[in-house]
């Protein structure tokens, strides 16, 4: 009785599958399988503080601007821009948009959207990133009313934005999601439009949202009243919310996803070697570095020839090869290659060599000396990092590499991940593991993380107490320098500082890894993290 | 009887009034917080944050408000995920790990019991050697291997079931089954161990002396005195099994209420971890009360309220 009970479900489970399986093969032509790792946090684009959502809404919504294949920004609901000659005023005027309801998208639906997030009250982690625009930050404080923020909107079809300081990356900045526009309308009517999808949830990008399971799946449906509907191909997105990326892959293997691994999650570490000798890996650099912080407040390390000496014995070739495997390059400088001409040249000027381990020793025992210290009296350093696998076994390998080279015992340590930035937030550490993804193709996204202690509450993310007065000056005279070959200039400078003085390692730019239906093709995956899947499609 | 009952609840409720103490101290004294994160936030943003949630204010009358929040059962909105409630989150979460809780409640009952009895009427025959094997491997693998195992070879190789997700039967049999494995093997040494014991006592051999048959003696003599441990663990099996578990639910992406548990520490998603570990402790409480209970039906002895004397 029991066996044949379960045969008996065995026979529907079998039915069951069968199913599923020959409908997603049917419409597989145009609807798209992808799996987002973990239900996004929020999908009203003014709330976004993480690539789960931000990846989300690139199907929802269209920006000013939106990234290209080039890695730069292209217009997408602005017609036209306009910049001043100081390059602080940009007008944009808008195409003839449309909300996924029908409503007309004009300019004050941007004003709306900027507005509310820069209010003191508006509940978003977000809303630094608008600082840039004139007297933004001082609102947000509460220091200045809401009417006095940079931007004019003398028409509907026309935007005029006053930025604090020339920022060349602003266009760049236009494609994120804090800086979408809101259907005031809607929003004014419901503020909780964006909690799931029904009819409030108003969207002006390829897709709308069609449903929103929360944890299990959203499902999205291809928006014919996009501006650009012509080049969208893909009719239906599913998006699953699988947390583990083992199961992940797996999906993948039995063609139920169409695309796993990064920006979106990882592949697990075990299957990359095989999938890249088969030669189904696809790689992307990221425009992020993974890198080591000195406290540089700690003793010995306040000393550049001890910080220099550590920094030079790594031989980052052995970890990018024998601990990531596949994947990822070592770093030589801080800044990554960025994916713009003007940053790419003058790389090698950067002082630091992968491994050298004769200088390394050389300048780690002159700081030895300046110190009056001793090898057997060299205080234990603490290593630390939060607890995952990757991180251990990239710690454990340069553990062992400073014992052989420079005969120190560094002591490993993991904590909790909101722990550990706790820990270094308070420069509670020796060394730390840190990693960065730039916001935007520019060293500037990289450098100013450096600019100042961060007693002022401004450089919270520099945490080594590392400062210094030429290399703020630079930072500051680069905000200022409208030529932009004079201004790449000053930023290298400004680079070779920070090398120079070393408050921290660089270890190795980081590459996204991926595998995709060999069919599924144009799937845009940015250096700075995100993925876009408006153009994509089935061959 | 009453007054038993109400002793329980109120003992209950003091110790729910406990439990909601340690976990709102021992939250706030974990570093970190719900807005911590890598990139640092500017001063400007965290205030405004901090103000908006409430985070300024003293100790006890955040203390306070928790207690408000929990006594009319409206436990606020998560931090993390903006669009959601902590009630809204138990609603949707809890239905399904509870189905797959007893799905995998009913597998370990009925293999863990028949097992355990197997093995203790064919004591030391490969019956018995073969069904406490398996019982030993059940609680020692851990569950993500198991999972990870199952879905290799009935997802992948032979095609069975779907891989993960969650939304049809056949989509529930794999997480079930490995939900299930450590409950069962447990279930069923239990049941073996007991049925060892009792099936050797004076009164199982009176009752087989008096002419009763051999089932209706392992059934109703053997098998319901053998069950009284096996009841105790069910109190506690059942409140984990139906909140579900973090480990099953992540590798089956399974959107039930158990990855709260782990996620909203991680988090630091107060309002979630407030909500989450007091409905769990109500469950928990409630089936050690029910347990307690329903000794007195299997066992006459241990009637509660009665006076034995």
């Amino acid at each position: 009785m029991f066996f044949r009970l379960i045969n008996h479900f065995l026979l529907i489970a079998l039915s069951l599958c069968g199913c599923t399986n020959m409908e997603s093969a049917k419409q597989k032509k145009v609807s798209l399988h992808l799996n987002i790792y973990t239900d996004p946090p929020t999908l009203d684009p003014r709330k976004t503080f993480d690539s789960v959502a931000s990846n989300t809404l690139l199907f929802l919504f269209d920006g000013l601007t939106r990234i290209g294949f080039d890695n730069h920004p292209h217009l997408a609901i602005a017609k036209d821009v306009t910049i001043s000659n100081d390059q602080k005023t940009y007008t944009f005027h808008l195409k003839n948009a449309l909300w996924s309801n029908g409503d007309l998208l004009t300019s004050h639906d941007f004003l709306f959207a900027w507005q509310s997030l820069l209010s003191p009250s508006f509940d978003s982690p977000s809303a630094y990133k608008l600082f840039l625009i004139q007297n933004a930050k001082k609102i947000k404080g509460g220091e200045l009313p809401l009417s006095k923020l940079g931007v004019e909107v003398p028409d509907e079809n026309t935007l005029i934005v006053h930025l604090e300081y020339p920022a060349p990356y602003f266009l760049e900045l236009l494609s994120f999601s804090v800086f979408f526009p809101i259907n005031q309308k809607i929003a004014s009517l419901d503020p909780n439009w964006a909690d799931g999808a029904g009819p409030h949830y108003v969207s002006n990008g390829p897709f709308t949202l069609s449903s929103w399971e929360y944890e299990n799946e959203i499902v999205l449906k291809k928006n014919p009243l996009y501006w650009d509907a012509s080049v969208v191909k893909i009719e239906k997105v599913n998006l699953a919310m699988v947390g583990d990326t083992l199961t992940e892959y797996y999906l993948f293997e039995s063609g139920e996803l169409d695309f796993a691994g990064s920006p979106c999650s990882n592949l697990p570490i075990d299957v990359l070697p095989t999938l890249d000798k088969e030669g189904k890996l696809g790689r992307t650099p990221f425009s992020a570095i993974y890198y080591y912080k000195f406290n540089t407040d700690h003793f010995p390390l306040q000393n550049i020839n001890i910080r220099k000496g550590l920094a030079l014995s790594i031989d980052r070739g052995a970890i990018v090869e024998h601990v990531m495997q596949v994947g990822h390059i070592s770093a030589t400088s801080f800044v990554p290659p960025l994916p713009n001409p003007l940053f790419n040249s003058e790389k090698n000027l950067l002082p630091i060599s992968d491994n050298d381990s004769e200088k390394g020793k050389k300048l780690f025992n002159e700081g030895l000396k300046e110190e009056g210290i001793n090898l057997q009296g060299f205080p234990k350093l603490i290593l630390s990092f939060n607890a995952n696998r990757e991180h251990q076994r990239v710690a454990e390998a340069i553990q062992e590499q400073w014992n052989k080279k420079l005969g120190i015992q560094v002591t490993l340590e993991q904590f909790d991940w909101k722990v550990f930035l706790n820990k270094v937030g308070k420069q509670d550490y020796h060394i730390a593991r840190a990693a960065w993804l730039g916001e935007y193709n520019d060293p500037m996204a990289f450098l100013t993380i450096f600019k100042s202690r961060g007693d002022d509450g401004l450089g919270a993310d520099n945490q080594t107490g590392w400062e210094n007065p030429q290399f703020t000056n630079l930072l500051d005279l680069a905000n200022y320098e409208k030529d932009p070959i004079k201004r790449a200039a000053i930023l290298v400078s400004a680079e070779k500082i920070l090398m120079d003085e070393m408050p921290i390692i660089p270890i190795y730019y980081i590459e996204g890894l991926y595998i995709k239906s060999p069919r599924l093709k144009d799937v845009l995956i940015t250096s700075c993290g995100a993925i876009d899947f408006k153009w994509a499609y089935f061959q | 009887m009453t007054r038993y009952i109400l002793n329980r609840l109120f003992a209950n409720l003091i110790a729910l009034l406990v439990i909601i103490t340690i976990t709102f101290f021992l939250m706030k004294a974990i570093p970190g917080d719900p807005f911590t994160q890598e990139k640092a936030l500017p001063k400007e943003i965290l205030d405004s944050l901090y103000e908006h949630y409430k985070l300024n204010d003293p100790w006890y009358t955040q203390y306070a408000n928790y207690l408000k929040s929990i006594v009319t059962w409206n436990l606020g909105p998560s931090f993390k995920y903006k669009s959601r409630t902590v009630n809204e989150i138990i609603k949707s979460g809890f239905p399904v790990s509870a189905i797959l809780g007893l799905e995998a409640l009913a597998i370990s009952l009925c293999i863990g019991i028949a097992a355990g009895s197997i093995s203790a009427l064919k004591q030391n025959r490969w019956q018995d050697y073969g069904a406490m094997l398996f019982a030993v491997i059940g609680i020692s693998i851990p569950s993500f291997i198991l999972s990870a195992f199952l879905q290799y070879i009935f997802a992948i190789k032979l095609d069975l079931f779907p891989v993960a997700r969650w939304g049809s039967f056949a989509q529930s049999v794999l997480p079930a089954l490995s939900l299930a494995a450590l409950p069962t093997a447990f279930i069923a040494r239990l049941t073996r161990a007991n049925m060892v014991e009792i099936l050797q006592l004076d009164y199982i051999k009176t009752a087989k002396s008096k002419g009763l048959s051999e089932q209706k003696v392992i059934i109703k003599h053997g098998l319901r005195n053998a069950l009284l441990p096996v009841m105790t663990y069910l109190g506690t099996l059942t409140a984990n099994i139906l909140t579900g578990s973090f480990i099953i639910e992540k590798i089956f992406g399974i959107p039930g209420l158990g990855q709260w548990f782990i996620n909203s520490v991680t988090n630091r998603d107060y309002t979630v971890i407030m909500g989450i570990t007091v409905f769990y402790s109500i469950i928990l409480l409630s089936m050690i009360f029910f347990v307690d209970l329903a000794y007195g039906w299997i066992d006459p002895r241990l009637k509660v309220g009665k006076n034995l004397t």
